[in-house]
Parts: C-alpha cells; structure tokens; sequence
C-alpha cells in the first residue's frame, strides 16, 4: 500500500527561508505548503490537516509563539506538532514560552539540513501511521454498520417469515375445519338420497317398470360411492390433525383381531395367512388398524376377475425397527405406479374396473407417517404386490 | 307403554328414524324435537312440554350431536347432571365413525352410539346391547 501523502506547513515571513526550507524538504515527497505570516498560517489550518507545522518563532504582527498558542486553542488543530525555528539569540524566556504555547522541538537556524530532515520525517511517519489507523476505523467501522444493517434486515426478514408462517397454519387449520365441517354436513342430504331411493326400491317395486329400478339403484349406489369418499376425506384430514401418542402395541394381535371381527377377510372368500409371529411395534391402536385394513381391503379387491384372494403377512424384524410384509397374488402395479399410488385421488384403474376414492394409500401412508413409519411396495406386474409397512419397534 | 324421544333437527333423519324403529318392531310412542334448548324444555317439563301426560318422560332418549341453540353432548350433560334421570338410557346418533364428540359421548354417560342412517338392523342391535347392560327389559 502506498502510504498517503500528507501536508507540511512552512511558516516564515522571509521569503528566502521559505524556499530554503522547501528546498530542504522536498526531498521527503509531501505536500509543501507556504504562509509568510502567523494569520496566513492560521488561515491555512483552518482549512487543512498538518502532519507537522515548521513555525518562524520572529515574525511581524502576529508573533510564531502567538500563533502557536491559537493553534492550540482550536480543538481541530490542538493535536498538530510544531517545530519552532529560531535565531541564535534565543533564550530560556523564549524557549519556555515556546514549549508552554506547545512546541515539540526547537530547531535553531541556521538549519542544519539532515536534522531537518531527520525530525520532521519522524512526523509524517507518526501522521501517516495516524492515517492509517483512521482509515482503518473507518473501514471497520463502515463493515460494522454494514453487519448491523444486514442483521437487522435479517431479522426483519425472519420476522415477517414468522408471522408470514403462523397465518399460513391459520389458514390451513380454518381450511381444515371448514373442510371437515362441510365434508360432515354433506352427508346429511346424502342419507337423505340414499334413504329415500332405497325406501322407493322396498315399496314401490310393483309399481316400477326394469329401467326406473334401475335408475333408483343407480342413485342409491351413487350416493354411497358420494359417502365414502366424504368418509375417507375425513379420515385422511382427520389424521392430518390429530396428534396421538405412541405405545407398544402387539401387531399380532391386533392383525389378527382385525382378519377376525371383518367377514370380508375370512375364509372361503379370502384366504389370508399370518405367517410366523408378529412384532410388538410403536404404533396408534386406530391409527395401526387403519392401515392395515386398508391394506388388507386392497389386496383383496385389486385382483383379477375369478381368482380368490390370498394374502401373506410377515414380519422381518431388524434392529428397533420391523417391517411387515402384506403380499397378495392381485393383478400388480406397474413400475411407474409405484409412488404415485400413495398420491391423494390417485387411482390408476378405470372407474368401472376396481371402484375406489384414491384415498386408501394416502390415508395409509400419511398414518404411517405419523406413527414415524414408513410405506412402499414391491410389485411385478400380472403376479402380485408385497406392501410393506415399517415401524419402530420397543 | 314408555316413550322414546328423539332429539333430532334433519326431518329426513326423523323420517328414516321413525321407519327404522318401525321395521325393527320397536312400538313405543316416539316424541321428537328439533333442538337442543327444547330437548331440555321437554325433559324438564316447562314451557310448551308443561303436561306430562301428554309428554312423558322418555325412558330412552335418541340424540344427534349436531344440534342448533344446544349441542347434544350438553344435553347429554345435562341429563347426566339430574339425579332423578339416572336410569334414562341416552342413544347418540352421529353421521360419522370418527365423529370427535364420540370418545366424548362415553366419557359424559352416553350408553350406546350409532351412525346415521339408522337401520332395523341397528336398532335391533342396540335393544340388544342395551338390555344386557342394563339387565332390563327395554320395550
């Protein structure tokens, strides 16, 4: 870094020791500047910045020791070092008036160049080194402000993150209640549908020609479709909400319960097969249950047309954890399927084929999910899926 | 014969219920009011049900949750509270399985829930259910 130049006053009322002066010093490389009396002088710093002040101490009007004493006054020059120069017939008066006006040094004329030299470089150096320090401050200190400000606006930005983030849970949660509120009072003229459809098929058959039969078990089963998708809508939002607790629950009990209390998952319809024994897992009671007959539910109905159901479950326990295995011989799911499926409203069949809400798989994943499990499958396509659920075991 | 009294505001759900009671061979005289302030004007006698011998009181109420003015877990709050009502057996009707209000319902003395529509089948049920928890028999 090159060091800055700085200003050096050059105070006498001869001319010709002015230009000595300069003479001397222009060697040292910095700004060089003249006033040929104590005014001139105070004038000039004023309006600059010395490194060092070379101070006449005889001068017409206002005398080298008096325009030192202003220097000193003035808060902004106080700190300025001066160098008296002075004639041969100086005394100890002098020089003691001199050092109390505030003089560093006393140089007695004539100079003797290399001294010159030599003192007033102590000086540059000492306000260079000042400079520096000073520009130093001031790059900290701009870098401080700068911190401060980034800071600050980091701050602002967190906040308005904060809030930004709580609205956005009153949002969902309002969104959530209102869903759930609405998706409850829509069943109510559903029921209505339904009811009074099935009430026209018990009573009023005789008068029904095949074709408004039909209509009416259209209506019928079109709104039960209508009401189990509102039911798993619920379930599925429900669960989005709820916060349980986990605790060991014996899955094997409670699969075998499950195959148990359900018709549809007996013998001969279906034939489901724990085989082996079932771990204690980390789980919710309900929450497990859902899963399961979910899973189970759809093992059963994606199989193809005439081919009985049958289902394997097992238990391949690891270190706290065990994933149990669900495998059917249905129809499969295609490579590409495969995640999607756990989608909400995903169903990849045609309506007619296997009637469904796509909410099953996202009900169970979401289940797991809460339960600090996991979900997925393995499939070929035309032979058959192996679900698995993976759960924390104690 | 003991009456039932039905708390219930969706006349559809009346309709279904009252029919269903019906198929169910269940012949008790059936009372309805549409909401909750007057399922409790009517269990307390005053107001329009001052005459008891016009309306009796219930030995069996049939109550949806989802009331105007008072909800049905109060009214079952407050059947709960008055002494003279302990041997009143309280149905709750709700529209869904996972209805909040049903750990609810247990918790405040209901004795048995089903979910709408009601069926013969269901009803039976709950005679059923009901007459080996009490140890009484119901109709």
């Amino acid at each position: 870094m090159t060091e800055p130049r700085v200003n050096i006053l050059l105070v006498d009322d001869e001319p010709a020791n002015l230009l000595a002066l300069e003479a001397i010093l222009e060697g040292l490389g910095q700004n060089l500047i003249r006033a040929n009396s104590g005014t001139e002088a105070l004038r000039q710093v004023l309006d600059n910045d010395f490194a060092v002040i070379l101070l006449d101490i005889q001068m017409p009007g206002l005398s080298g020791i008096e325009t030192a004493a202003a220097i000193r006054e003035r808060e902004r020059s106080r700190h300025i070092p001066i160098i008296f120069l002075t004639g041969m017939d100086k005394t100890q008066e002098t020089m003691f008036q001199g050092y109390s006006a505030g003089a560093v040094d006393y140089l007695v004329k004539p100079l003797q160049t290399d001294v010159l030299m030599a003192k007033v470089g102590v000086f540059i150096e000492l306000a260079q080194a000042r400079q520096r320090l000073h520009l130093e401050i001031e790059e900290r200190t701009k870098t401080a402000v700068e911190i401060s400000m980034l800071n600050q606006a980091l701050a602002d930005k967190n906040r308005e993150l904060e809030l930004r983030s709580a609205e956005l849970q009153d949002t969902i949660q309002e969104l959530e209640r209102y869903s759930y509120s609405i998706s409850h009072d829509m069943r109510a003229p559903l029921r209505a549908m339904k009811g009074y459809s099935d009430v026209l098929l018990e009573e009023a058959v005789g008068n029904l020609s095949e074709e408004h039969r039909g209509y009416l078990e259209r209506i019928s089963s079109a709104s039960m479709r209508l009401d189990r998708l509102i039911e798993d809508v619920l379930s599925y939002s429900l669960l989005s909400r709820s916060k349980f607790k986990l605790k060991a629950v014996d899955a094997d009990a409670l699969i075998r319960e499950i195959i148990d209390q359900y018709p549809g998952f007996q013998q001969p319809q279906v034939d489901i097969r724990i085989e082996g024994k079932l771990p204690v897992v980390w789980a919710n009671e309900a929450t497990l249950t859902q899963c399961i007959s979910n899973l189970l539910g759809n093992a059963i109905k994606f199989v193809p047309k005439g081919t009985t159901p049958r289902i394997r479950l097992r238990a391949d326990p690891q270190d706290k954890e065990a994933t149990i295995w669900i495998e059917d011989n249905g129809i499969g799911i295609a490579p590409n399927d495969r995640e999607r499926i756990f989608g909400i409203f995903v169903k990849v069949h045609a309506v007619d084929s296997y009637a469904g809400t796509g909410i099953g798989l996202s009900i169970v994943r979401r289940a797991a999910e809460k339960m600090g499990g996991q979900v997925g499958v393995e499939s070929v396509l035309g032979e058959g899926s192996r679900f698995w659920i993976k759960l924390k075991t104690p | 014969m003991k009456t039932i009294l039905v708390v219930e505001d969706t006349e559809d759900d009346v309709f279904f219920l009252k029919r269903a009671l019906k198929s169910a061979s269940i012949p008790n005289p059936v009372q309805v009011v549409e909401d909750g302030q007057k399922a409790l004007d009517y269990l307390s006698g005053t107001g329009l049900y001052a005459n008891r011998t016009q309306y009796p009181i219930p030995f069996l109420v049939l109550l949806d949750l989802k009331l105007p003015y008072v909800m049905g877990l109060d009214v079952l709050k407050w059947i709960r509270s008055q002494r003279e009502f302990d041997p009143m057996i309280v149905a709750v009707l709700t529209s869904s399985q996972q209805d909040h209000d049903l750990t609810e319902t247990t918790r405040l003395g209901g004795n048995f829930y089903f979910v709408k529509p009601p069926t013969p089948e269901k009803l039976r049920e709950m005679v059923k259910r009901l007459t080996t928890q009490t140890g009484r028999l119901l109709m």
